[in-house]
């Protein structure tokens, strides 16, 4: 199915035509909320609401862009709003989400495992700006162009570009300092 | 002793490329917690309910314009028609307007309940339905 017969469907008021699209999306949205929030807690009511705007706004998609890169500009959206009402909350108590409480800073006896590197890379990429956070997440896991990332993020072509490029480019100089580590622990043993 | 796995070339000139590789795959990896099982019959049950509510409301006020229209221009027309009769009439109601507006706000909530808020309850039960 389309998605254009998909959106046909849920405005025709098909109720698997809506279970399936959630099913579709809930992924690309859940990814959205839970790189820019960090956020356990909140992250599931925040997807609730994400999808609560796709159906109320589905009579406003016009087909101008896919429905991929419409629902993750609402849930960018909606997940940069709810960051600053966090911040603005100053909200401490809230539980983070597992791989953010892992120590950026690592003993290089313990990089052996290659879950555990990931373990530390997810935490690095959780450091990361949010604007970064979301890009590399667009690109990467939902393998968005960077067409439609500008569509999303509402950033010129060529700041997402340079973003894609410096979270990088970031993450890789950490990596490359745990590398020295290691081997200076190779040395030393 | 148990030799410890490196996860990368350590020579200098594997070194870029592992780095990449490694990189390249934790950044598709889908590592993050996923959503419910049941989110998506959630949701789409927490759409149909909604988009049920909307309707019955819409529906509701239609029915309840028409009858006010119907109820006005009845009185309207009785009114210019036969004064005598509706004077009469005046009189007879007049003093029972507690009686009268009670009767017309009960009737309205039977009909609110009927038409909003059954078919509204209903719906969650209602599994795999269509809400067109």
């Amino acid at each position: 199915m389309t998605d254009k017969e998909l959106v046909l469907q849920v405005r025709n008021g098909n109720q698997h035509a809506c279970r399936f699209l959630v099913a579709k999306y809930q992924g690309l949205v859940n990814h959205m909320v839970r790189r820019i929030l960090l956020r356990n807690d909140v992250a599931e009511d925040i997807c609730q609401d994400v999808f609560m705007k796709v159906f109320i706004r589905l009579s406003a998609f016009r087909g101008d862009a896919k429905l991929s890169t419409w629902i993750a500009t609402i849930a960018y959206h909606t997940s940069l709003t709810e960051l600053s009402r966090i911040k603005w909350r100053k909200d401490t108590s809230a539980e983070m989400l597992p791989l953010a409480s892992v120590p950026v800073s690592y003993e290089p006896v313990h990089v052996f495992e290659t879950e555990e590197l990931k373990k530390i890379l997810l935490a690095m990429i959780e450091s990361l700006p949010v604007h970064y956070r979301t890009i590399l997440t667009l690109f990467y896991l939902e393998e968005f162009s960077y067409r439609e990332i500008e569509q999303v993020t509402g950033l010129p072509e060529g700041t997402v570009k340079s973003y894609l490029y410096r979270a990088r480019f970031l993450l890789k100089g950490k990596l490359e300092k745990i590398q020295q580590n290691e081997r200076a622990e190779i040395f030393v043993g | 002793m148990k030799e410890p796995k490196y996860l990368w070339d350590n020579t200098e000139e594997g070194s870029g490329n592992s780095i990449n590789e490694l990189l390249d795959q934790v950044l598709k990896s889908d590592c993050l917690i996923p959503l419910s099982d049941d989110f998506a019959d959630r949701m789409a049950a927490k759409v149909v309910k909604r988009h049920i509510l909307k309707q019955s409301l819409s529906e509701f006020l239609v029915y309840v314009g028409v009858i006010l229209l119907a109820v006005l221009i009845f009185c309207a027309v009785f009114y210019f028609t036969s004064p005598e009769a509706w004077s009469r009439w005046e009189n007879v109601l007049q003093p029972r307007w507690n009686l009268i507006v009670g009767l017309a706000v009960t009737g309205g909530f039977v009909f609110f309940a009927d038409r909003v808020i059954l078919p509204w309850a209903i719906s969650g039960r209602e599994k795999g339905s269509s809400f067109s």
